[in-house]
């Protein structure tokens, strides 16, 4: 197989995780809540899609447990910024850090591990799904999960609500004047929260991949700073569902390169790899600065 | 005049507190079907109180509203908009990244299973921009749009939304007189459809040439409710301020008069080939020269949108010119920022003082000490003496007679009128060498307006220079020595009062020259 055509491969494998959690916090932050428990609901939601679906047997039911636990995340800061009027970075923090020891303590007393959870059944890959009665030929597909596509065919759906719905319309409008919204006959806090329960959706199912559609077992804090990676793509997209897109494949390849480098280059050492997409993004944020704007009200409860 | 059986509106004992400050005592008011209401008052006299509680954005304490008979229940401006009322605030509100269309359509947009039809919307917002003759690119970000195209913006809101009941507080304060003249008609139009406008204005003229019957209020009260064909401007007046008679009539009605002096005043601003590029959709600067003598009143008058706020802000320093040259008392300004030039002497008023000129939530004593924090006199090795501060700030309030409690509370708690007197006494009490006023009287009532323009013949007494943008030539007419016409970014002329022209000023607004 071509390497470069390996490397595309990898880089949407990549990038499926951050894609989910940039675009859900793409939608939040647009409706003007700041979000940045991505980390948290990820984590939240890889490991209750590990724990469905070794409780149920079914990885669908698994992802539907990571989905409905990043959409609890998300309600939990939601109902503390917008409700309870919180810091909205303190809550976000507070979100990570809860994600962070509640999974670790879970893992513990309901399998009774440290570390790494049991072996659970993943989601089906392309491969499977596409060759179900021949053997793959070439395996061109191996080792996809069937997320990835849903991921892709998720994120556009998002860029296009975003842009043609009424929905997406009014969402916008919160995030740019709540004031004016609110002037104008809508609910703010109900488009709000709606808003963030969508994007914590999203995000817990960005972290669901991690665990049954990636791998198919939970490792503590197995997130490893993605959800700050999915914010930072979601700030160099400049809040543009298109921008946001670009920057999530951009960090997916710096990783999938990374990866791809340190199988080949083995007289380096592995750690240097690691480190190039979180340089990358350093060194883009440092460097670019867009013309558009962040949503004009972000942060602002009215 | 179609008039049916029960009001379609009526205020029933409404009373609201804001702390110890009586916004409204007691009002008892009835609005019919079909009629345009206007409501009149000074700054503070809590005719926005009383439309915001029409319109759910407050809570009366005590009272009800009735709505074609039935008591309103609302909670908030949802409730009222599905009563059918809608309300242009004074105040805007709107989304700078959205699009003007998207600002308009907001909240009643026309859709398909959740598809906005944008083409549907495209062609009814452009039907309604024509009627208006506004020229408005429909694309644009409203945040890019110059302030007085926002307010338009909103006016096709309320228009695209057809409310039943239209609650209107200081539409016209931006429009320039050709289109005040075409809104009128708008809502003259509006009320022979049968719809119902509760009308906010200072400009008698406006309030004469179509309310059908007038309330004023005072201090909180309605003090009568008049039907404006029996009634005269002079007698609002009257109502308005309390008195038997207009407190400072001279002033009202005195123009300016400026003493011949025995020399020709010394330049104190010249202005040479200016360019300005653009920020936004207003028009570049292109190549403005004038100057301006020690003393001297100086109006730019023009229609809205025709680069005004631009040359503000470039005189100013807040914007970078891009050629040409500025002199002032002597020294080349041109490359100097805004910082420089306030303690050169130039002030400027800002349009939208809201935006750029006072910091809404913080105390009153705090914008005014804002850009003399350096003084000896409010500082002491860099920490702030507040106590005399405070006591700058409760002088300016009670000279100007700005209806705040205290110095401590802050601009977000002033009505409009009052906003824009704090943000003008602290430009005068800086006794600057040139004032850059734009829309000086925006949101004043006569009384205020009169003492701001006694204000302003002061300091030009005292040889402070000062350019006037107003969008009102009847201001201009009264008040300058000098009056240029801005025409897309170019100053069409300049004319010396003696030779002033409603005529000629009025062609230059449209762009005709000879």
């Amino acid at each position: 197989m071509m390497p470069s055509f390996e490397l595309i491969t990898l880089t949407l494998l990549k990038a499926t995780p951050l894609l989910l959690a940039a675009f859900g916090g793409l939608i939040c932050e647009l409706s003007g809540l700041i979000n940045f428990a991505l980390e948290g609901m990820m984590l939240c939601g890889a490991f209750a899609a590990i724990l469905g679906a070794w409780a149920t047997g079914s990885p669908w039911l698994g992802l539907l447990f990571g989905i409905i636990a990043g959409i609890c995340a998300s309600a939990v800061h939601a109902t503390a910024s917008l409700k309870l009027g919180a810091n909205q970075i303190v809550s976000s923090i507070a979100v990570n850090l809860l994600a962070a020891g509640l999974t670790g303590l879970l893992l513990n007393q309901i399998f009774g591990v440290y570390g790494t959870s049991p072996t659970v059944a993943k989601l089906p890959e392309m491969n499977a799904l596409l060759h179900r009665n021949m053997p793959s030929p070439d395996g061109t597909f191996e080792g996809i999960s069937i997320l990835v596509p849903i991921a892709f065919a998720l994120a556009c759906g998002v860029m296009a609500c975003l842009r043609w719905t009424v929905a997406g319309l009014r969402l916008k409008a919160c995030g740019e004047s709540p004031e004016a919204a609110a002037a104008a006959g809508l609910s703010v806090f109900r488009i709000r929260f709606l808003a963030a329960c969508a994007g914590g959706a999203l995000a817990g199912m960005g972290g669901a991949y991690l665990s049954i559609g990636d791998l198919s077992q939970f490792v503590e804090n197995m997130t490893q700073g993605r959800g700050y990676l999915a914010i930072a793509a979601v700030i160099l997209g400049r809040w543009r569902p298109a921008g946001v897109f670009s920057a999530v494949l951009f960090f997916g390849f710096c990783d999938a390169a990374s990866e791809w480098l340190s199988v080949r280059w083995t007289a380096m050492p592995a750690q240097l790899f690691l480190g190039l997409p979180y340089a990358a993004c350093f060194t883009v944020l440092a460097f670019y600065s867009g013309k558009r704007r962040p949503p004009s009200a972000l942060g602002r409860v009215e | 005049m179609a008039i049916s059986g029960a009001p379609v509106v009526e205020f029933r004992n409404i009373s609201k507190r804001f702390g110890s400050f009586h916004a409204n005592r007691n009002i008892n008011l009835c609005v019919d079907q079909g009629e345009i209401h206007a409501i009149s008052g000074e700054n503070g006299a809590g005719k926005t109180t009383l439309m915001n509680m029409l319109f759910g954005r407050v809570m009366p304490d005590a009272g009800s509203v009735l709505l074609r008979g039935k008591p309103l229940r609302m909670r908030n401006p949802r409730d009222a908009i599905r009563a059918g009322i809608g309300m242009v605030p004074q105040e805007l509100l709107y989304f700078p990244q959205l699009s003007v269309l998207e600002n308009i359509i907001l909240g009643s947009e026309p859709s398909r299973a959740g598809i906005i039809g944008r083409r549907a919307a495209e062609k009814e917002v452009l039907c309604l921009r024509d009627a208006f003759g506004f020229q408005i690119d429909p694309s644009l970000p409203a945040g890019e749009l110059p302030f007085a195209a926002r307010r338009q913006v909103e006016l096709m809101r309320m228009l695209y939304r057809r409310a039943e009941i239209l609650i209107l507080d200081e539409p016209t304060s931006s429009l320039g007189p050709g289109e005040v003249e075409k809104f009128l008609d708008v809502l003259r139009s509006f009320r022979a459809g049968g719809r119902t406008i509760l009308f906010i204005s200072h400009r008698l003229d406006e309030v004469f040439a179509v309310a059908d019957k007038i309330t004023v209020l005072r201090r909180g009260s309605i003090v009568r409710t008049l039907e404006s064909k029996k009634t005269s401007k002079s007698e609002i007046a009257r109502l308005m301020v309390g008195g038997d008679e207009i407190s400072c009539p001279n002033a009202v009605t005195e123009d300016r008069n400026r003493p011949a002096a025995a020399s020709e005043p010394p330049p104190l601003l010249e202005v040479e080939g200016l360019c300005v590029e653009s920020a936004g959709a207003e028009p570049l600067i292109k190549c403005i020269s004038f100057s301006i003598a020690v003393g001297e009143i100086f109006g730019l008058a023009g229609v809205v949108g025709n680069g005004q706020r631009l040359l503000a802000r470039a005189l100013s320093g807040r914007e970078k010119a891009s050629g040409g040259k500025m002199t002032f008392g002597g020294a080349d300004i041109t490359r100097l920022g805004i910082d420089a030039r306030l303690r050169a002497g130039i002030s400027r008023l800002s349009e939208n003082p809201a935006e750029e000129a006072l910091l809404p939530d913080r105390p009153l004593w705090e914008n005014f000490l804002l850009g003399r924090q350096r003084e000896s006199k409010f500082q002491k090795s860099g920490i702030i003496r507040k106590g005399e501060a405070v006591q700058f700030a409760s002088d300016l309030i009670s000279e100007n007679g700005i209806a705040a409690q205290s110095p401590l509370d802050p601009p977000a708690s002033l009505s409009g009128g009052n906003r824009q007197k704090a943000a003008l006494a602290r430009l005068f009490a800086g006794s600057p060498k040139l004032a850059i006023l734009e829309q000086p009287s925006r949101g004043l009532d006569l009384h205020a307006s009169a003492g701001m323009r006694d204000k302003i013949f002061e300091l030009s007494r005292q040889g402070t220079a000062v350019i006037v943008f107003s969008y009102d030539l009847d201001e201009l007419l009264s008040l300058c020595d000098r009056i240029a016409v801005i025409y897309r970014g170019r100053l069409m002329g300049t004319i010396e009062r003696s030779l002033f022209s409603r005529d000629l000023l009025g062609r230059w607004m449209v762009g005709i020259s000879s």
